[in-house]
């Protein structure tokens, strides 16, 4: 905005044109002496200030709107800075106008509640009442308490809100708005709401190795004691429970790690091929034993936007599963693509199965993305029941009688698959039909460098 | 400069118009959000009950029930003042319809989940039993189910809503489970085929809502692309495999 020219402020220039005026009063007088010269520019001086006194002469001011238009542009100024600091911060900030729209979201915002436009109202990605509630008092000038609520898609996910009434100076907005500010604080909540379940769940599997070591050891301080043959038996019966006590608490341990941080999305570039040429070297001396062939062709592709070790044990557990109730003298079937046109219709076209087999998807991969990196394996082991179907990848479920119970099997191995493939907003499927075997799809999604989207 | 102020006005008024006709739009999907929102805890807190034998959150859900009732009376009021006075086109219309149509999907959750507070009040009665634990699984799925749904539904998301939808066969599934495993335990023990028989009710109701939620589902879809969800050649080709 200009300023207006009736509040100039008195400047050098504008003495300069009082002075010339002066003169060609003089010049009109047609005077010489001294004193008239005086007098004429006395009458100069006077001329000039009364026009000054009526306002016609332009004066420069250092007036109330001077400074006025100096702030406006600052505090624009300042609102786009704030703008790019909320945009760069961790925490979810959003604004909210009075009639309950989203006017402003910065990008933390966006990813934790999915607001793909601004403009809609809140209640488009939030459905608890107490958040309208908080709102409306917030509308009203007062400071609402905070206030947490839970979600559950794409996972289970506390949200705490901390609204604030919100004031621009712009006289644009002079509506009152809310400042609001998202925290997600899963983890926090995950250590009160699922511990509890979860230690249950673990002393309960870990009970029954327990109880056979004390057992064996009890039989070997007793009548046992000179028995070397049977000594020696017990001793490796031992060692085998308290391999899988080990087994059962470092799965545990990665299982609970992995659904701490289930919410986080990875960003970091990983390596599926690699992962998958390292779970092979690691279960070579079991599958070699067995004479089991695992088929698999390294070919070039692309990098996957997620964490390397996380990866090697998704595959991992995946393919030593496939290993452990492979038939012996069977074959495992491993490949790796990269498909832009993911549809669910026909992801196992090319695999080969009778009418009878099911299949079932797992994790749905989320919507809104069709370029996947595919990994599928197939065994030849005994292959699931439908009624099973429903309930792999719930933890400690194992199918009562078979081979994995007895073996190694710990029944989180396919839980910790699923929650990586969570984690990394993928997808799994199963098809299995009873004597034909089992093909596991795991979905990923492909590194983009600088990807933008959350 | 008249003819100005005159563009100027009618600009306002034009504004004004599309702005209250948004207002009302908005209103019946905040609405729609709330009682939605309501719906889930409701379903949520019912099965809650029911796992950790909460008589107290069992009636909670009883008397929120009313709640869910007015909000449906509120939708379906102001979808029908919005059709009269507006009388909106295409997308608008489709949307105000769906919006009357969820609400009553969302009523009939809202009555199923009162339902199964009901049946949790007398299941906490007696003697506690074994079997919670699938019926606190299915519960988790069908809660998953219709927040997939309702998130569709607000954000008029039609891929997400196609998802959920071809979800609901994982609910069917276990609730099939479930059958069998209490038909099961009332053949071993007649002694609980009372309890058996009131979680035999629980999976059903919670089974109906993962069908409402599919019901929610197929409005977004025909809300976003103007055709009926199930007629789609597409969907069939997605559920062939």
């Amino acid at each position: 905005m200009k300023p207006a020219s009736s509040n100039r402020r008195f400047t050098a220039q504008d003495l300069t044109v009082i002075i010339a005026l002066g003169f060609i009063t003089i010049l009109g007088f047609g005077a010489i002496t001294q004193t008239q010269i005086l007098i004429t520019l006395i009458i100069a001086g006077l001329f000039a200030a009364s026009l000054i006194l009526y306002g016609l002469w332009p004066v420069k001011e250092n007036s109330a709107q001077y400074t006025q238009d100096y702030i406006d542009q600052s505090e624009t100024e300042s609102l786009a800075a704030q703008a790019r600091l909320a945009d760069g911060l961790h925490e979810a900030i959003a604004i909210i106008d009075t009639r309950h729209r989203v006017i402003y979201a910065n990008p933390a915002a966006r990813a934790l509640l999915d607001i793909k436009n601004l403009g809609r109202p809140l209640s488009t990605y939030v459905r608890e009442i107490g958040v309208k509630d908080r709102i409306e008092s917030a509308l009203n000038g007062k400071r609402p308490e905070p206030f947490s609520y839970k979600v559950d898609m794409p996972t289970e996910r506390h949200i705490r809100l901390m609204a604030s009434p919100f004031k621009t100076r712009d006289e644009n907005f002079p509506k009152p708005m809310v400042l609001c500010i998202f925290s997600d604080i899963t983890e926090y909540m995950f250590i009160d709401d699922q511990r509890a379940d979860f230690l249950a769940n673990a002393s309960h599997e870990l009970k029954t190795p327990v109880a056979s070591i004390l057992g064996y050891i009890e039989t070997l301080q007793g009548h046992a004691k000179n028995d070397p043959k049977a000594r020696e038996k017990f001793l490796n019966i031992m060692k085998n429970q308290g391999e899988r006590m080990q087994r059962l608490i470092s799965d545990l341990l990665s299982l609970l790690r992995i659904e701490q941080i289930e919410h986080q999305v990875p960003d970091g570039k990983a390596d599926i091929k690699a992962a998958l040429i390292t779970a092979i070297e690691a279960v070579e001396p079991n599958s070699t034993k067995r004479n089991i062939h695992i088929n698999f062709t390294p070919s070039k592709i692309p990098h996957i936007r997620g964490d390397q070790d996380e990866l090697v044990q998704l595959v991992l557990n995946l393919l030593d599963n496939a290993v452990r109730i492979s038939q012996p003298n069977t074959e495992i079937n491993m490949s790796l693509s990269l498909t832009s046109n993911w549809q669910l219709g026909p992801a196992f076209a090319d695999s080969v199965f009778s009418e009878n087999a099911q299949s079932r998807r797992i994790v749905m991969p989320p919507s809104g993305r069709d370029s996947y990196i595919i990994f599928k394996i197939r065994d030849h082991g005994p292959g699931f029941s439908r009624d099973h179907l429903p309930r792999i990848g719930e933890r400690f479920y194992r199918i009562a009688g078979d081979l994995s119970s007895k073996e190694k099997g710990t029944g989180l191995g396919l839980a910790i698959v699923k929650h990586i493939t969570r984690r990394h907003r993928g997808g799994l499927l199963i098809k299995s039909g009873i004597g034909e075997g089992t093909e596991f799809i795991v979905m990923l999604p492909p590194y983009v460098a600088a990807e933008d989207e959350a | 400069m008249a003819e100005e102020k005159n563009d100027t006005t009618m600009q306002k008024l034009a504004a004004h118009i599309v702005t209250g006709y948004d207002d009302d739009l908005n209103e019946i999907s905040t609405t729609l959000s709330h009682m939605g929102g309501l719906a889930e805890s409701m379903t949520a807190d019912s099965v809650e009950a029911i796992r950790k034998r909460n008589s107290d959150l069992a009636n909670s859900v009883i008397s929120r029930d009313k709640q869910v009732n007015e909000m449906q009376e509120k939708i379906d009021e102001d979808a029908m003042k919005l059709l009269a006075l507006r009388h909106p086109m295409a997308t608008d219309l489709r949307r105000t319809i769906s919006a009357i149509r969820c609400a009553s999907d969302l009523e009939r959750v809202g009555d199923l989940a009162e339902g199964i507070a009901k049946r949790a009040l007398s299941i906490n009665d007696e003697e506690r039993i074994a079997l919670a634990k699938g019926v606190g699984r299915i519960g988790k799925l069908v809660k998953q189910q219709l927040s997939g749904a309702l998130d569709a539904l607000l954000r008029e998301d039609a891929d997400k809503a196609l998802q959920v939808w071809l979800s609901d066969e994982d609910v069917d599934e276990m609730y099939n489970a479930i059958f069998r495993e209490l038909l099961t335990y009332m053949m071993e023990d007649p002694r609980t085929i009372s309890a058996c028989t009131s979680f035999l009710f629980v999976s059903k109701n919670l089974e109906r809502i993962g069908d409402h939620a599919t019901n929610i589902c197929e409005s977004v879809y025909f809300t976003v692309h103007g055709k009926p969800l199930i007629n789609d050649p597409a969907i069939e080709s997605a559920r062939a495999h």
